[in-house]
């Protein structure tokens, strides 16, 4: 008897293993979805968030209930992503820290590549090098130049550890072979008085922070970082432009869903959120804030992932930082 | 004259329907804000940011500084109603505010800080009307070196600050200054006692310390005292000050916009000092000084004229420079960047319907505050006189929600109620919290701006007295340190520290 009850419970597991999970693709989605923003309101990754949010929740007839859990340079609320339950129920964006903090903090309980099945990538920032007007260059190269003949001058401002704004510097130091004065701050906000009072003569900071200083002559555009211009700033000359060849700095990033996610789901979320990023309102508001909307495939994203990874190890490397 | 075109243009654009009506809203939400203790105005605003998108830029922006002053506002009526401090500027105002409240003078209380909070406004308008321009440059004088001595002078001044035991309150602000070194250090991104828990990485939130020390632990220590249980022991006398109130209000409202209106220009911390300046100003300078800390109108009054100058003249780095002095007006730049303005000197000569629109905006705010608050006070003083054994509960959930909301975090619950207990034994020690909270917010600041001013300095440390502006706040710093600590050589000592 008990054997038998045995075989029953076996064979009933073995049916619920086969039978379509509740929620799987052709239903998907039968009720709200929640979206985790890994940041505090209102930085370039919540807006965006927020965005699609919205015309996913109206594309896919749920609510879509965006949640911001800050904290630990994006690593709470991106632990928090991967540790939800991968039935596309649980989404979440992720910024430029989700392809260096593996570098840079010990025990991160999480892994970039490992943890998640990544949905679309879908932007990207592009960074200014920004400079003190009384600093007598024009071109990055003669910035370089400037930055070896007045060593003691060549004070750089970043937003402290692991921030795109260093990993940029980190970046110009190691392929320039400058040695540079990193000054930390947290954040555009603070870096900005001492740019503008020269106390600091350059800052690699997000086009979107940096281009009203730059408009208004409060500082000096010299490069892009991207290797491609940014239409934000058609006639800024990138970096690689300009001799430095290879260097590509920026701040990007994309949705992600907890590893294990299954394939149909995935599919759906990208060619909605696809979708989404293409509306000229969702276009046109994010371009008015620096940002370059992206999109493509799962894959395409997932390739960019790994391929950043490798690119912030190097410079990680170079400049000696090693994970807290 | 320009000063009156300006104006005039300012206050078609914000007396129109459209603008007035957001304006109304804008200061609704930001009383609703600030008198819920935790919700934070960074939230609110950052929440509203996407549905500001589709407003024209004007409205958007009179909308969103209306959230700013008007928590400025509601803040303090939770500080002197259930000494519940949701801001760090309204810590002061509860010191004063809520001894008065106790003593059936909540009313009173509610309208001098009306009363101050407005003048301040009206001052900071006509400021901003006839200086925002060469104002705004004057905030970049202020570098690292320059914004240490002055911290340094704000924590002597919180020595000042203290009605007790000058040990005790020098005890607590060490507290404050170690608890304020947890989290991340931001020079080397090394952790700094996170203890291994991820949600110390960041530090610990003002507001989490705030909430538990002042609100949890008051609830406590009250409840262990049935003579103090109810939250105004005396018969409710007044809703209005009367003359002799006046007499001493007039000048520490003049002194608090003063001191507010400099300190609100420094991005970087400078308008965190107003209400403690005000505070420790006015302790200094007052002929009933003795009062302070069991229950002094004055010190309501200027430290609430002080926290709205502060608050509103910090619009100007903004505005001209495009430089924001807290998070909120960090927001408020995004928002004006993406309806394609950009923030900075530009702004007055480009889009001046909009630069003056959003500076009138705000003595129209004010007048909006006025009008909705006054006729509220009669309805706080009765919330108050609700049995405490309905009200702590309800304090405590909100407390607990606006802890919560900070960053949706259980474990910002869970700290808050570990300074509960902490506040409670410090009470029975009679070490008060405010100097505490002071440490706690200058010391990483401090810290923060030292070394980067060594840093740009490579290393040497005459950089803070090499500037000229350095050097007088630090020697201000020194002047008052010998003057607080003078009477501790003398015979009188006891008496002068009880009295102080």
């Amino acid at each position: 008897m008990k054997l038998s009850t045995m075989a029953k419970l076996a064979a009933a597991a073995a049916c619920l293993a086969l039978a379509p999970i509740p929620g799987s693709a052709q239903t998907y989605p039968t009720k709200p979805i929640r979206f985790i923003v890994p940041a505090p309101p209102g930085g370039a990754i919540d807006i965006l968030a927020r965005l699609v949010g919205e015309k996913l929740a109206a594309s896919m007839g749920q609510p879509v209930i965006v949640e911001n859990k800050p904290g630990a340079s994006n690593n709470l609320g991106t632990d928090l992503l991967a540790k939800s339950a991968p039935d596309g129920y649980t989404i979440g964006i992720v910024g430029g820290s989700h392809n260096i903090n593996k570098y840079l903090f010990k025990d991160l309980g999480w892994d970039p590549e490992a943890s998640f099945a990544p949905i679309v990538y879908t932007h990207v920032v592009p960074l200014v090098f920004a400079i003190h007007p009384g600093v007598p260059a024009k071109t990055l190269p003669e910035l370089i130049a400037w930055f070896k003949a007045n060593p003691d001058k060549a004070k750089v401002a970043t937003s402290g550890r692991g921030s795109a704004q260093e990993m940029a510097a980190e970046m110009l130091q190691m392929m320039s072979g400058t040695k540079l004065l990193m000054v930390p701050y947290k954040g555009s906000s603070q870096a900005h008085p001492d740019l503008l009072a020269g106390r600091t003569a350059l800052y690699i900071d997000t086009i979107s922070a940096i281009q009203g200083h730059v408009k208004s002559g409060a500082v000096r555009a010299v490069a892009v970082s991207t290797a491609k211009r940014s239409p934000a700033m058609p006639n800024l000359a990138s970096a690689d432009e300009q001799g430095l060849k290879g260097y590509d700095a920026n701040t990007n990033g994309g949705i992600l869903a907890p590893a294990g996610t299954p394939k149909e789901i995935v599919a759906k979320l990208n060619a909605e959120i696809n979708k989404a990023l293409k509306q000229p309102d969702v276009t046109a508001k994010l371009e008015g804030a620096g940002i370059q909307v992206q999109g493509g495939s799962p894959a395409e994203y997932a390739a960019l992932i790994k391929s950043d990874l490798a690119k912030w190890k190097k410079v990680i490397d170079a400049a000696g930082l090693q994970p807290e | 004259m320009d000063l009156f075109a300006n104006l005039a243009l300012g206050f078609s654009t914000s007396l129109s329907f459209t603008n007035l009506a957001y304006c109304f809203v804008g200061v609704f939400l930001g009383t609703a804000v600030g008198v819920l203790p935790g919700l934070g105005v960074p939230a609110t605003v950052a929440m509203l940011l996407p549905a500001t998108f589709v407003l024209p830029p004007v409205s958007a922006l009179i909308m969103l500084a209306g959230i700013f002053y008007g928590a400025q506002y509601g803040g303090s009526t939770t500080s002197i109603l259930v000494n519940l401090p949701g801001e760090t500027s309204s810590v002061i105002t509860a010191l004063d505010g809520h001894q008065m409240a106790r003593q059936g003078k909540a009313g009173r209380a509610l309208a001098t800080s009306a009363i101050g909070s407005f003048f301040a406004g009206t001052v900071c308008t006509l400021l901003m009307a006839m200086f925002a321009p060469p104002l705004g440059a004057m905030a970049l004088e202020f570098g690292p070196a320059e914004y240490f001595s002055l911290m340094v002078l704000g924590l002597v001044a919180s020595i000042v600050l203290a009605s007790g035991s000058i040990l005790h309150a020098l005890g607590m602000v060490v507290i404050g200054l170690l608890l304020g070194l947890v989290g991340t250090d931001v020079n080397s991104g090394a952790q700094r006692f996170a203890l291994g828990i991820s949600e110390l990485i960041d530090g610990i939130n003002f507001v989490v310390i705030a909430m538990g020390m002042f609100g949890l632990g008051e609830i406590a220590a009250n409840l262990q005292n049935a003579d103090t249980r109810e939250l105004t022991v005396k018969k409710v006398t007044g809703l209005w000050p009367d003359r002799e109130d006046w007499k001493r209000i007039w000048a520490p409202i003049l002194r608090g916009t003063a001191l507010g209106s400099v300190l609100g220009l420094l991005p970087g911390g400078g308008a965190a000092l107003a209400s403690f300046g005000a505070y420790a100003l006015e302790k200094k300078v007052s002929k009933n000084r003795a009062q302070f800390g069991k229950g002094a109108i004055e010190g309501v009054a200027a430290p609430e004229a002080a926290n709205n100058a502060g608050a509103q003249m910090s619009f100007v780095p903004m505005l001209t420079l495009g430089i924001p002095a807290n998070p909120v007006m960090a927001l408020m730049i995004g928002a004006m960047v993406i309806q394609g303005i950009q923030p900075g000197p530009g702004v007055i000569t480009e889009q001046p319907a909009l630069f003056w629109g959003v500076v009138v905006s705000m003595w129209t705010g004010n007048v909006i505050l006025l009008v909705l608050n006054l006729p509220l006070i009669g309805l706080w003083v009765k919330m108050i006189s609700v049995p405490y054994h309905f009200l702590y509960p309800m304090i405590l959930v909100f407390c607990a929600i606006g802890v919560f909301s900070l960053s949706n975090a259980t474990f910002d619950v869970h700290l808050m109620v570990l300074f509960g207990l902490v506040g409670y034994v410090f009470k029975k020690l009679d070490c008060e919290p405010a100097p505490m909270l002071l440490g706690f917010i200058l010391g990483p600041m401090m810290e923060e701006y030292l070394r980067r001013a060594l840093l740009l300095s490579m290393g040497d440390p005459m950089t803070l007295v090499n500037s000229p502006l350095s050097a007088i706040l630090l020697a201000i710093a020194a002047i008052l340190l010998v003057l607080v600590l003078l009477p501790a050589f003398g015979k009188t000592r006891e008496e002068a520290f009880q009295e102080n």
